[in-house]
């Protein structure tokens, strides 16, 4: 089955057809059909999963009984209320879910931080390297390095734009091919590790 | 009183004489034609003259169900115009009718007969494209069955993955495995991916290894706990496999970090596998999981968060090395061969490059119109 709705895929690629148009729109709404499938089945799991930590007062269980509740509030909220503007289920996403989105992605600079300054110590050449680049290209972006003169902003620039915009080419070169031949493989047969076993 | 006095017009138009207003130089040789290659909803309306840009052509559709529609007023030198708001069954007529700079009318003629478009099975501005896919398809499955047993080069992180697996035996530790927020199984990052699970939860089975696997994704979920109970039956070990290892979270992008950075905290697992598809959370994860100490492994084809991985992980498998590390791991001979192939590719990328860097420097346009052709 992956190998003939891959090779279809890929053909209804070339097929100007409205047959091939036809096709295509069938696949993409099997594939909504699945999502939402996957949401009960991810909506079941989470909450078997985290009644069986309750049901057995398994270490961090609270934590378990507050997902649940989370869980039933909004469904509720959702299902009575409805998800409109001025509705229960629009003001706890606002006032809760979105802040605490928040947090935890204002958490990265902090991260960020602790995770530059233990890439910048200057512990053989390549790190050097790696530190006095990310020296120049900081330097070269803020206002105080624009005061110096030209020359940081443009070493800076150059930097990115060159020697970074290169590996990352060379990089996704790799990745293209290398998606390529994962793809072929799997839709061959040849390779079936992901199904399970050794190969 | 607007769509009135349109219709108005455009029944003036239709039923005004061929010639209203002779100039001296106006259209000829009207035509209409298929737009070839296409899905069968295109007509090339085209035709021949002397006017200039001053004066402009207003082209009237009518289909055999007596609707009639403005395709909009062109340049009349521009000499051809596409209509691709036709559909395969229908048939069509044009009026075009030539105003000078001042909005009068001078000429009006209709296309002879009726012209219908036909939907094509190829698409021929995409022959490049078919062409290079075809090549690279014949070169892998060539490299692939001629089973190519070929030395491989040390990928650290991969061999640490063996090691690392009996790590969090000796220490009673889970390995904790995650294919990234961005993980989806139409994506061939997650494929490899899941390729380096199947292969991690038959080694973590012959281990008795316990294997941790939170998703965002139910469909990714269903495919790893397939994955993991096949994992296990071959390996002998049907009793390995714990479903509930195996479990989806949320959907939500920091949500998803949350809770394994929540798992991390609350399982101290030995190893963190972070081998997919990653987005901003990355850092936050691979960051915990340096914060507790695990040996962590990462690969993803995403660029931007390498650099996260690179600083944070003990090992990080850069780009193709996610794609390789099926090969690398199982030394299949056909997976070895498609191997072999790809490095050949690449060595072809690699001299297309260098002749589109010369061509250019040398300013021979046709080695670049080539490669813009393709």
């Amino acid at each position: 089955m992956v190998g003939v709705f891959g090779f279809a895929m890929l053909i209804q690629y070339f097929v100007p057809h409205p047959l091939g148009r036809v096709l295509y729109g069938r696949v993409l709404e099997w594939m909504q059909v699945i999502f939402a499938a996957g949401l009960v089945l991810g909506g079941a799991t989470y909450a078997m999963s985290h009644l069986r930590t309750v049901s057995g007062r398994r270490e961090g269980w609270i934590y378990s009984l507050l997902a649940l509740a989370a869980l039933t509030l909004m469904l509720a909220a959702g299902l009575i209320g409805g998800i409109d503007r001025g509705t229960l289920f629009l003001w706890l996403f606002n006032n809760l879910q979105a802040p605490l989105q928040q947090t935890v992605f204002s958490l990265l600079a902090f991260f960020v931080a602790s995770a530059a300054y233990r890439g910048f110590r200057a512990r053989n050449i390549d790190a050097a390297l790696l530190l006095i680049v990310a020296l120049v290209v900081m330097l070269g972006r803020i206002p105080i390095g624009e005061m110096t003169g030209p020359f940081l902003p443009d070493l800076a620039r150059w930097l990115v734009d060159v020697p970074a915009v290169a590996a990352k080419r060379g990089i996704l070169i790799g990745i293209g091919l290398g998606s390529v031949a994962v793809a072929l493989r799997v839709m061959l047969g040849i390779e079936r590790a992901w199904l399970g076993g050794r190969r | 009183m607007r769509p009135l006095l349109v219709a108005a017009l455009l029944v003036l138009i239709w039923t005004s004489p061929v010639t209203a207003r002779a100039t001296g130089s106006v259209l000829s040789g009207i035509a209409v034609e298929d737009v070839a290659w296409d899905d069968g909803t295109a007509l090339q309306i085209h035709w021949r003259t002397k006017l200039d840009e001053d004066f402009r052509v207003l082209i009237v559709r009518e289909g055999t169900d007596g609707l009639m529609d403005t395709l909009g007023l062109f340049p009349a030198n521009v000499q051809w115009v596409v209509d691709d708001d036709v559909t395969p069954a229908g048939t069509y007529r044009y009026r075009l009718s030539v105003f000078d700079s001042e909005g009068i009318l001078v000429f009006t003629a209709a296309s002879h007969g009726l012209a219908s478009p036909h939907a094509n099975w190829f698409h021929r501005g995409r022959l490049g494209e078919a062409l290079i896919i075809l090549g690279v398809f014949a070169m892998i499955l060539w490299g692939t069955f001629r089973r190519r047993d070929i030395y491989l080069r040390p990928i650290g992180g991969l061999s640490a993955i063996e090691e690392a697996l009996g790590r969090a035996v000796e220490m009673g530790r889970p390995v904790l495995f995650s294919a990234g927020w961005g993980a989806q199984l139409d994506k061939p990052t997650t494929m490899a991916a899941m390729n380096i699970f199947g292969w991690l939860a038959s080694r973590a089975a012959s281990y008795d290894a316990r294997l941790l696997f939170p998703t965002h994704d139910a469909v990714l979920m269903a495919a790893a706990q397939e994955s993991a109970r096949e994992s296990a039956r071959i390996e002998g070990r049907p009793d390995w496999y714990r479903p509930e290892d195996i479990y989806y979270v949320t959907g939500s992008q920091f949500g998803y970090a949350a809770a394994l950075d929540g798992i991390m905290e609350r399982q101290k697992p030995a190893v963190n596998l972070w081998l997919g598809t990653f987005a901003a959370e990355s850092l936050i994860l691979a960051e915990t999981g340096n914060h507790i100490g695990a040996v962590q492994i990462a690969g993803t084809d995403s660029t931007i968060q390498l650099a996260f991985f690179l600083v944070t992980c003990d090992y990080t498998l850069i780009g193709e090395e996610v794609f390789a590390a099926s090969a690398y791991l199982t030394r299949d001979s056909m997976v070895l061969g498609g191997l072999w192939a790809q490095d050949w590719l690449k060595i072809g990328v690699a001299v297309t490059v260098i002749a589109g860097l010369v061509g250019t420097l040398l300013d021979w346009d046709a080695i670049g119109g080539w490669l813009r052709g393709i």
